[in-house]
């Protein structure tokens, strides 16, 4: 190896400005983060109180919103994997087999809803699905199946469900694309090959597909969970965590604590757990999906 | 045969890509009808005169020239200092020989996972003790702190891919090392850079919580904020409200159309690669 | 006059009942007038002050009486600019709180009394003020308005209106449907019956919000009661829910609010802004709001149709209550207050004392009929019916409570009351569950 890679001052330079800045924003916050979350404070600059693991405690064993939101991020996570990835894959397929044209076309279209802002989305959203006059209850009634008519937002029982198909149709195209990637980037002899052995159709993708495309479903399934897990803007734009914590999540809990509540202590305690969380989360569905082509 | 399920999977496409755009198409029908027709019976509904003075609204009481510019002046910036940040610390955690490499690539990567409203409040006050909020820098630097962990991974990934042997002549050339970096790699990693810089780009483009609660004056504001904006100002005009919605999100539509092919073109490299 | 009088008895009873009353109004003019301020100004250099609100609509109601003050200010005094920040109501509170915890400079700002302001108080970032600087005619603020805006004995900010809570409705839809405007809490279950069977939201409510739930159960705690203190005795914990069957009875109604669909289909959904157009798009025969929204009689950009329907009640009495429809949840809620880290802490003061000025915010607010102030205004014959309305029914207030319940603990308190709030309108709790959770919120604050 030369020299120059050992370079002290172009690695000093390559990496001090980068890590600099995340240490600013991500590191002393926490830090910050954690003293706060061993106080009582009402807000910064107001009286501080030390009062040990109280906030802990309280959250991990008395506070059932907090759990109630770990369970909302959990519940949605598995909605990613369950409906919006096998949903992705089956049209990342179809759009490979299209070919021509018309797979450039609608990749493009698929696309779109990524590119526009989570304000407009989640505005928007609330306008189609308003129970009176929203255009899905609209549209329910034009074929007759108003019985099926919800608050959607509105209600504890489809609140959760509603905002999973929101996210879903918000973030479909991205989906789409990482597994189109994938899907272009298997071999077509392989498919000629099963072709020969008598394979073909949806046994055929099962069988070849799936497989090979599970590096690209290991990275995403990790990113689900933590998508799932660090839900807030669309969430606190649409229900902020209601009706009746029905669609809480952490981000928003913890948002509203510091803000509303003035509760800073508190709030920074469930930041703290919240980080944890996050972490555990990736390292535990990593395991899971432990695969040679993945060092995330 | 082929043609025939071509023609099946080409109709069910269309079913649902109409099904896809429709929220989108609802969206522009009612910004061109006023306040009452929203509460009406129809689904769409054809503006018996359209509503043109709700664009008019949206221009002009929206600011949209201003904060349009704002927003790009910020994206911009952020995607210039991500792509320069990204490149040098990949390309020193990849290529370079140093002691903590791994473990700073480790802690680095935790920004992905690191959920940003975690750390809101005390970054708001950091911010402030340096004098950064309330200008484009207070949003510029969380943005790119943000984008860059992302940003870094894959570029990492794309840059393991690529041999050595094109750095290990240039050397012998007698190229410096930042010559290397910024001319040879930079080039070689080409789709991976249009990746990092869209999903940059869509990031900061549509931000909205950081740039309400760092930013104060109107003057520096950017788009996401000035359709919340917009919303109180109007609050009982949604007509003027989708206009602006409209009108907020045509720059990116835009920016994507141009951008398209390069955006797959990155995404499929990468992803093989990565 | 006849009216006037009215006004100087409404005077005299909120000085009667509110707890706090210290401050009559003596008429002795002690502080410099407004046209001082602009020539104590000059010879100065450029002054910018940085005003903070929650009203972004600059064209209408409140919003347009605040601009208006602000350009008057400007108008008389050409060196200094005024730089306003808006934001609506619930990313106002939260920008408020980032700005207390960096504590930005601005000068001054808008404040809600109560649970709010004493977080900021707590940290030091509102000023305090002497009351005794704005006891008379200039001011002349009506007796007992500083209550949410008083801790420990000092006083931290000025109200700027008197607010209560009553029930705007469209006349023509009720007309229109051959409903009965209710006067009794039963009327009003069958008003909404009988605009659920005709496809009518017959009450629209900011329930995304959750403060407005609040409010109700206060209301009807009294109108069943008629005790205004009970409510905030029990959040001072000197009883309990379960000790007054006032307060079973007080959720049963909600949950029979609850149980015949009485608001809008979207009311969890809906914050304010929604609520008030699916009201005033004449969508629901009733909105519950307070006060502060008079203005909607003279808002030209609603409707004309509707402000020419709009009418205003008192929240009916209960059957066999105690509560009188005289009985009023009144305080005095919204309010402004100078800012510690000012630069310019002189010239601010100048331009808030300017603001809070009769003949300044007071004025403006009534004559534009944006608001019923928390000073002394008076009547200019030109109001609309709804301000008169309005007018009397604080006139005519027997009794008034002084301070909003939710507003009346911690802030901690008021996110767990809103919350069990939210949690018994969107599910099936029963009255004696919420009970028990309110109870907790009492606790635990």
């Amino acid at each position: 190896m030369h020299r120059v890679f050992r370079n002290k001052t172009a690695i000093f330079l390559f990496v001090a400005p980068g890590m600099l800045l995340f240490a600013l924003t991500f590191l002393v916050p926490i830090i910050v983060s954690g003293y706060y979350s061993f106080t009582d404070t009402l807000a910064p600059g107001t009286k501080v109180t030390m009062v040990g693991f109280d906030n802990y405690t309280n959250l991990l064993f008395h506070d059932e919103r907090f759990w109630l939101a770990l369970r909302n991020a959990l519940l949605l996570g598995i909605g990613f994997i369950v409906i919006q990835h096998p949903i992705c894959i089956f049209f990342a397929i179809l759009l490979d087999r299209l070919g021509g044209k018309a797979e450039k076309i609608f990749r493009t279209i698929f696309f779109i809803p990524c590119v526009i802002s989570v304000v407009v989305i989640s505005k928007m959203w609330l306008s189609l699905l308003d129970p009176t006059f929203g255009m899905l209850n609209k549209l329910l009634d034009l074929v007759g199946l108003d019985s099926l008519k919800h608050a959607w937002l509105g209600e504890s029982s489809t609140a959760l469900g509603s905002m999973l198909f929101i996210l879903i149709w918000a973030g479909f195209g991205w989906g789409l694309l990482f597994y189109y990637a994938g899907v272009k980037g298997i071999s077509e002899d392989l498919y000629e090959a099963a072709q020969l052995d008598g394979a073909s159709g949806f046994r055929m993708h099962l069988k070849i597909t799936v497989p090979l495309l599970k590096p690209v479903i290991a990275v995403q399934f990790t990113l689900a969970i933590i998508t799932a897990l660090k839900q807030m803007e669309t969430v606190f734009l649409t229900t902020n965590g209601g009706p009746g914590d029905s669609t809480q999540f952490l981000a928003v809990y913890l948002y509203n604590k510091a803000f509303s509540a003035s509760q800073y202590g508190y709030a920074n305690a469930i930041s703290v757990l919240f980080v944890i969380v996050c972490l555990l989360a990736t390292y535990l569905s990593n395991r899971l999906t432990r695969s040679d082509a993945t060092d995330f | 045969m082929i043609a025939r399920k071509k023609t099946a999977i080409w109709i069910f496409f269309l079913i649902v890509a109409a099904g896809q755009l429709f929220p989108l198409i609802w969206l522009v029908d009612f910004s061109f009808n006023s306040s009452a027709d929203f509460y009406s019976n129809s689904i769409l509904k054809w503006p018996s005169s359209p509503q043109w003075h709700n664009y008019v609204n949206a221009w002009v009481d929206g600011k949209f020239l201003k904060y349009l510019s704002n927003s790009l002046l910020v994206s911009v910036v952020t995607i210039a200092l991500t792509v320069v940040l990204s490149l040098t610390l990949s390309y020193a955690f990849i290529r370079m020989q140093w002691k903590l490499r791994s473990l700073f690539y480790t802690i680095l990567l935790l920004g992905i996972m690191i959920p940003i409203h975690a750390t809101l409040l005390p970054n708001f006050a950091i911010f402030k003790a340096l004098g950064l909020t309330d200008s484009y820098f207070g949003l510029i630097l969380p943005y790119t702190a943000v984008s860059v962990p992302l940003g870094t991974f894959m570029l990492s990934g794309f840059l393991r891919s690529i041999p050595k042997e094109l750095e290990e002549s240039a050397l012998m050339d007698g190229c410096s090392i930042y010559r290397i970096v910024f001319q040879i790699i930079a080039p070689l990693l080409k789709p991976a850079l249009v990746t990092v810089i869209v999903t940059t780009f869509l990031n900061c483009w549509n931000e909205f919580i950081m740039a309400s609660t760092f930013l104060s004056k109107d003057a520096l504001k950017t788009l996401p904020f000035s359709v919340m904006n917009f919303a109180g100002q109007y609050s009982s005009d949604y007509g003027s409200q989708f206009a602006v919605m409209v009108l907020t999100s045509i720059p990116a539509i835009i920016i994507y159309a141009v951008f398209n092919e390069q955006i797959t073109k990155g995404v499929t490299a990468g992803a093989v690669k990565g | 006059m006849k009216k006037y009088s009215k006004l100087a008895r409404a005077s005299i009873l909120t000085l009667a009942i509110a707890s706090v009353g210290t401050l009559a109004a003596c008429g002795s003019d002690n502080s410099s007038s407004t046209s001082d301020s602009s020539s104590g100004a000059s010879g100065e250099g450029k002054v910018t002050l940085r005003f903070f609100s929650n009203l972004p609509d600059r064209k209408s109601g409140q919003g347009l009486a605040e601009q208006t003050v602000i350009d008057n200010y400007i108008k008389e005094n050409p060196n200094v600019k005024i730089e306003v920040e808006t934001l609506a109501e619930e990313p106002f509170k939260n920008k408020l709180k980032a700005y207390m915890s960096s504590n930005e400079p601005i000068d001054i700002t808008m404040v809600h009394g109560g649970a709010e302001l004493n977080t900021l108080v707590q940290a030091g970032y509102v000023k305090e003020l002497d009351p005794k600087e704005y006891e008379g005619e200039q001011y002349n603020f009506l007796p007992g308005v500083y209550k949410s805006f008083t801790f420990n004995d000092k006083l931290y900010g000025l109200p700027r209106n008197s607010d209560y809570e009553v029930i705007y409705y469209n006349k023509k839809l009720f007309a229109d449907n051959g409903v009965k405007v209710p006067t009794t809490l039963t009327e009003l279950l069958d008003a909404a019956k009988a605009f659920r069977d005709k496809d009518i939201a017959p009450m629209s409510i900011n329930g995304k919000d959750l403060w407005s739930f609040g409010e109700m159960y206060q209301n009807l705690v009294l109108r069943y009661s008629g005790n205004q203190n009970l409510i905030l005795d029990a959040i001072d914990k000197k009883i309990k829910f379960a000790d007054d069957e006032n307060f079973l009875k007080a959720a049963q109604y909600l949950a029979e609010v609850r149980d015949s669909k009485m608001f809008q289909d979207s009311f969890m959904t809906a914050d304010y802004g929604a609520s008030q157009n699916l009201f005033t798009q004449s969508k629901a025969a009733m909105w519950y709001m307070g006060s502060w929204e008079a203005g909607m009689a003279t808002n030209e950009a609603l409707p004309e149709e509707f402000r020419q329907n709009l009418g205003v009640i008192k929240v009916p009495v209960a059957d066999g209550g105690k509560g009188t429809a005289d009985d009023l949840l009144a305080w005095n809620g919204g309010g402004y207050a100078l800012v510690s880290s000012s630069k310019q802490p002189e010239e601010a003061k100048k331009f808030f004392d300017y603001l809070m000025s009769a003949n300044q915010w007071a004025k403006t607010a009534w004559d534009t009929g944006a608001a019923v102030p928390a000073q002394k205004y008076e009547l200019t014959g030109t109001e609309s019916e709804v301000q008169k309305t309005l007018t009397d029914i604080l006139v005519n207030a027997s009794s008034t409570s002084g301070a909003s319940a939710i507003d009346y603990g911690t802030p901690k308190f008021k996110d767990d009351i809103q919350n069990a709030l939210g949690k018994f309108f969107s599910s099936k709790q029963t009255p004696e569950e919420l009970l028990s959770a309110l109870q907790t919120a009492v606790d635990t604050q």
